[in-house]
């Protein structure tokens, strides 16, 4: 999409044009999807914190300046998001990391594919600085400066970061026969 | 090069921003250096194993749940058009409910908004799970005078009384309910409205109470003090011989059912 095609459906958005908004869903729905399931990697969790995403992101439109991209913003509230309900669900249930990646049912397990499945437990062992930059870099493909500006830290910061999770990964998918030791 | 310039160095190029003098030292490095290959290799791995993973679909489900979510939700009969209005409500009433708790009230809100949509004649093109920018008065409140009454019930539960008509002029049905509140507490009413499709809802007098209006049930509540408030419904039957309506009543930790007909097959009476 063009950015002043962009610019034009967040404002009529902004004016309260829900068929603008709905438009807006469309192009990030799936991305939104994708980091909130890699977030907390449960699909109905993560369906629950897209849905929260998009209506933050309407109630606040008023509030988005328009000097910063669009996705940006939207990509830091649905970061924002899933931190939160993580921090929510971690108080709630105490689980052992370890535990999580075999909360899925057999169905979900079944339809995830090995290395999909292995990489998604594989990040639930990340801190939540470290899986965030490799969602950000690799599920969203967004460059080191996109990510310094929505994550609010030195691009120095965002290298440093993702390369330890890069070796941590590299550790852990090792261990589990993913790559090769 | 020491491990922390190679670490550097090797992720920048596997990234694609090492420069031309950093990608030939990271060459002649490995080419020295067996460990520094075996790093290299697995980062390699891990960045392919990564770039492996590719997006989900999202469940066909959650794009209208998410628009039924932000929109607004029938409260009132008076004009709406600030936008404010909307996000204010839907601030109070969708900040922390997650979608699988939400869907229910969030369809009937979505309804509920078409409603609304279809009556200004602004809502053009638009689906149930598709809203479109909403504008538009509501119908004249004596619009449904002359329509024959084929049902009428009334239903008394602790102290509130609950009188639901149905008049019909087939495939359109209005259903009015006249509440009569209890002393104390909520008086709520749920009409099951499967087989038909909400097209408008009016409260009379505006913010009486609150109605929202799901795909198959619509449920009304209405607070004590608020005097006597009635909901004008338009629907539109979608069979041809659909099921009566099903009206629950509920007020002080009691309940009453009753079934209004729509079947115009039986006795009709003409009311002014």
């Amino acid at each position: 999409m063009f950015d002043k095609d962009e610019r034009d459906l967040v404002e009529r958005a902004r004016r309260g044009d829900t068929r603008a908004f709905s438009e807006l869903v469309d192009t990030y729905q799936r991305v939104v999807y994708n980091v909130a399931f890699r977030m907390v990697n449960d699909r109905e969790d993560a369906e629950d914190i897209t849905q929260s995403v998009f209506v933050k992101t309407y109630q606040n439109l008023g509030s988005y300046d328009s000097r910063y991209k669009f996705f940006s913003w939207v990509y830091r509230i649905a970061l924002n998001e899933s931190l939160n309900f993580r921090g929510r669900r971690r108080r709630h249930d105490e689980l052992d990391p370890e535990l999580e990646s075999n909360g899925r049912s057999p169905d979900d397990n079944a339809a995830l594919s090995e290395v999909s499945g292995e990489i998604g437990s594989a990040l639930m062992r990340l801190s939540a600085d470290y899986r965030t930059v490799v969602i950000m870099r690799h599920f969203l493909e967004l460059n080191q400066n996109e990510m310094s500006q929505i994550l609010e830290v030195p691009e120095k910061t965002v290298k440093s970061r993702l390369h330890t999770a890069r070796r941590l990964l590299g550790e852990m998918l090792s261990r589990k026969g993913i790559t090769h030791p | 090069m020491n491990r922390e310039q190679f670490e550097r160095i090797a992720n920048d190029e596997i990234d694609g921003i090492a420069t031309a003098d950093e990608r030939e030292a990271l060459r002649q490095h490995l080419a020295g250096d067996p460990e520094a290959r075996e790093r290299f290799r697995e980062l390699q791995e891990v960045v392919g194993a990564l770039n492996q993973v590719s997006l989900e679909e999202p469940p066909a489900h959650l794009k209208p749940s998410i628009l039924r979510a932000v929109a607004p939700r029938v409260s009132a009969s008076e004009p709406v058009t600030e936008v404010g209005f909307w996000r204010s409500l839907a601030a109070g009433v969708f900040q922390s409910v997650p979608w699988r708790e939400a869907v229910p009230f969030a369809a009937g809100v979505g309804v509920g908004v078409l409603a609304i949509g279809l009556v200004s004649g602004n809502l053009v093109g638009s689906s149930r799970d598709d809203l479109a920018n909403l504008r538009g008065t509501m119908a004249p409140q004596d619009a449904n005078r002359g329509t024959p009454v084929v049902d009428s019930k009334t239903l008394t539960v602790a102290g509130a009384t609950v009188v639901a008509t149905a008049r019909v002029n087939a495939p359109e049905v209005i259903l009015e309910v006249e509440v009569r509140p209890a002393p104390t507490g909520d008086t709520e009413v749920e009409i099951a409205t499967r087989n038909y499709r909400a097209r408008d809802l009016r409260i009379d007098p505006p913010g009486a109470g609150e109605a929202t209006v799901g795909p198959t049930v619509i449920r009304i509540g209405h607070r004590a003090g608020e005097g006597t408030g009635q909901y004008v419904l338009h629907l539109h039957r979608e069979a041809a011989h659909p099921a009566p309506l099903e009206i629950i009543v509920r007020a002080g930790g009691q309940s009453a059912r009753a079934a209004l007909t729509t079947d115009l097959s039986g006795s009709v009476e003409q009311h002014p």
